[in-house]
């Protein structure tokens, strides 16, 4: 975030005009002297609004449902959270908890409390899942920092919030300059996958919440480490034999991540036998328009479109 | 299985698709409209394929989801969906692969009631029904197929999974029924037609051979979806259907007989049934006879001994050069019978079901010539001590020897001298093996 005035995020008195000068025009003033919470800056009332006005930020909360990239940015749009739905994404509004999971993410252990943006009970920022790194309560507080550090080089320290894709803890990776707005698969996150139980991944990062669906975590009795599976596996070579061959072309419907997401020569295609599945490789990490955050329409009528994701790598089973 | 790499067939096969068969085919089934071979399978129909209907398993899910079998992550909203009570399974299965003869992730949806397909139930007729038309056949699911024992019989699940472990990419977690079927690709015949025989209306192809098995759809075909998969490129001969003179298995057609429109059996089954393959029993408690199909009489062997007394529909002409289908005789999956011998074989009923019974001319141990006779005329011929052995050939002088007598009278159990493989009695070269 740079170029940008310290008066688009904050404010000295939260005061303008006697008014508060916040974006919620709450009188209570926010730490930091922040104008707003995380969604003070990273929502909007426009459907087709992708980037803020404000700094720059990426809109990953549109209160009309988006009408850009796929139905949002590369992780998806609360918007499909917004409502009464708890089936469509992470359910962070305190207006609409999952009435289903209540604090207990699948796959793994209650959290305590109903999850939100960052922090002990969030993804971003400092929640304390990564080894040495010590969870902070405040959503604000947790990310502090990050918005102004450089972010690169990336290296996921747990020590710079900066230094982590999308302020994910110790998870690397490369972001998109439109974050996918666009939607085509010449430009898009790249994201990092290992194969080596390594906790920089992507999917290793989903895994902190999620455990017995990732590879490396669940183990042998929760995904098992090679075929035939439990669970759908994660962190894993796309096989270069087979119908896995087949894909080749980098498919923004179901994504793969690398090993070295900043070396990727050419990013429009996928390299089978050196790519990996990832978690969201099928997911959005906010929330989709569908079942379960997929990437695709799952429970389409149309049986060819339901299984249109899977197809993207199980190439012969159209 | 289409040959993929053979540009000629594949341009062929298009221009048959297109010009011969697109709109029929569309009208059958709306996903055949630019569908590959999963979409075109039974468990993948959007009409009529696979639906899991259990406790905790979303109702809207559409036939044919992936997640009607496989479970992602062995759960939805953090429950195992019915069948529940267990540990993520392997292939993701929402139940145990294979477990044994009668207990696996099959059976959860193929037998007649209680199955987790939406409906509860389905029912699969055994061969003789389908394609030969015996419609009294009670057999009615794939569990009930595969639960008849000794002295009935079954393809036995435990000894097909040994044998396949470690060949053709199958491991000791592979599925013993995915030794013969694809379960991507694999189509009813006749599709969603549960109590319905074949006919040549609806067709559908239900197996792939294990030696081209491979987790790649394309690379594991159907076999017999093709004019060079199938009992056409013998000199092959349909029998009848059950009680009529008529109608040819499989599909009942009055004209064709030539087996153009029946699977390639004997080259499927020699994948595992031949002559160098060591397969145990355990029901036998032995290991099965190696033979090649290639050679024996009812194979590419030269039948003509009996042949004098040949039964319609197969013509004395055309003796030593048949050769026939494995499930002429046969079931694939079980029978009331023994060795899977198929209830109904040539347009009649057929028992063999102890062996020693006294069988259609009221001799003991004579049993199995209920099967022989159903294509074998004349064993009925008698010198008045006699029926069958009489005519054995003259160079063996089968009369009053201990070659085919037990004690006293009794005849030896036809098996003991007819059985695949075998090419002697007791050591004196004889003609026709037949089991």
């Amino acid at each position: 975030m740079t170029g940008s005035l310290c008066t688009d995020c904050h404010t000295i008195h939260n005061s303008q005009g006697n008014q508060p000068a916040t974006f919620d025009g709450s009188p209570v003033p926010y730490l930091a002297l922040l104008r707003g919470s995380c969604e003070g800056c990273h929502t909007s009332t426009s459907a087709s609004v992708w980037q803020s006005s404000i700094a720059g930020a990426p809109i990953v909360y549109n209160t009309l449902e988006p009408s850009y990239g796929n139905k949002g940015l590369a992780a998806g749009n609360f918007y499909y959270t917004g409502t009464t739905l708890d089936e469509k994404g992470h359910n962070i509004f305190l207006s609409n908890p999952d009435d289903g999971l209540g604090n207990t993410p699948p796959g793994g252990l209650d959290i305590g409390q109903q999850l939100n943006c960052s922090g002990t009970y969030g993804c971003h920022g400092h929640n304390g899942r990564q080894s040495g790194d010590t969870a902070i309560d405040d959503q604000l507080i947790a990310v502090m920092g990050g918005h102004h550090g450089l972010s690169s080089p990336m290296t996921g320290s747990i020590a710079e919030v900066s230094k982590s894709y999308r302020f994910l803890l110790g998870i690397k990776g490369v972001e998109d300059t439109d974050w996918e707005q666009d939607n085509v698969n010449t430009s898009h996150n790249e994201y990092q996958g290992s194969t080596a139980g390594s906790t920089d991944t992507i999917s290793y990062f989903c895994a902190e919440c999620h455990g017995n669906f990732h590879t490396w975590e669940g183990g042998i009795t929760e995904v098992g480490t090679a075929s035939p599976w439990l669970r759908h596996p994660t962190d894993i070579l796309l096989p270069a034999a087979g119908e896995y061959a087949a894909y080749t072309n980098y498919s923004l419907l179901s994504p793969v991540a690398r090993q070295s997401p900043d070396l990727v020569a050419d990013t429009t295609l996928v390299n089978p036998g050196s790519d990996t599945i990832m978690c969201l490789s099928c997911h959005r990490a906010h929330a989709s328009p569908y079942y379960k955050m997929l990437r695709w329409d799952y429970k389409n009528s149309t049986l060819s479109t339901a299984l249109s994701g899977c197809n993207v790598c199980h190439t012969s089973k159209d | 299985m289409k040959i993929y790499s053979n540009i000629g067939i594949k341009l062929f096969s298009l221009k048959l698709f297109f010009y011969s068969g697109f709109l029929f085919l569309f009208l059958l089934n709306p996903d055949c409209a630019g569908a590959g071979a999963y979409l075109n399978s039974a468990h993948g129909s959007s009409a009529y394929g696979a639906k899991r209907s259990a406790s905790g398993f979303p109702a809207d899910y559409p036939k044919g989801l992936c997640a009607h079998c496989h479970e992602q992550h062995a759960s939805v909203d953090n429950s195992e969906p019915g069948p529940s009570g267990g540990s993520p399974s392997a292939y993701e299965l929402f139940y145990d692969n294979h477990i044994s003869q009668t207990d696996g992730i099959c059976y959860e949806c193929h037998k007649d009631s209680g199955s987790f397909q939406t409906g509860g139930s389905i029912i699969n007729r055994s061969y003789s029904y389908r394609a030969g038309g015996w419609t009294s056949d009670l057999v009615n699911d794939i569990l009930e197929a595969f639960s008849f024992s000794s002295p009935d019989s079954s393809h036995n699940l435990d000894d097909i999974r040994t044998f396949i472990t470690g060949k053709w990419g199958y491991t000791g977690n592979s599925n013993p029924c995915a030794a013969c079927h694809n379960p991507h690709s694999l189509q009813g015949d006749p599709p969603n037609a549960a109590n319905s025989v074949k006919n040549d209306a609806t067709r559908g192809w239900v197996v792939s051979r294990p030696s081209l098995h491979s987790t790649d759809n394309n690379a594991w075909g159907l076999w017999g979806d093709i004019a060079g998969e199938r009992m056409s490129v013998y000199n092959y001969q349909a029998p009848y259907r059950y009680s009529t003179t008529t109608n040819y298995e499989p599909d009942g057609s009055t004209t064709t007989q030539d087996g153009s429109n029946l699977t390639d059996f004997a080259t499927f089954c020699s994948d595992c049934h031949n002559n160098t393959n060591t397969i145990n029993s355990t029901a036998l408690a032995r290991n099965l006879n190696k033979f090649s199909w290639s050679t024996e009489q009812h194979g590419g062997g030269a039948a003509s001994a009996g042949c004098p007394d040949i039964l319609n529909p197969y013509q004395v002409a055309q003796c030593g050069t048949y050769v026939l289908s494995c499930t002429d005789c046969h079931e694939s999956h079980g029978s009331p019978n023994l060795m899977l011998i198929r209830k109904e074989v040539n347009g009649a009923e057929v028992t063999v079901d102890v062996e020693t019974g006294f069988g259609p001319f009221g001799r003991e141990n004579t049993e199995w010539m209920s099967l022989c006779v159903r294509c074998h005329d004349g064993l009925d011929t008698t010198d008045g001590n006699h029926t069958h052995p009489f005519f054995i050939p003259p160079q063996v002088s089968g009369c009053s020897s201990f070659q085919c007598h037990e004690a006293g009278d009794i005849y030896r159990v036809c098996t003991e001298c007819h059985s695949h493989g075998n090419q002697d009695i007791d050591g004196t070269p004889f003609g026709e093996p037949l089991l």
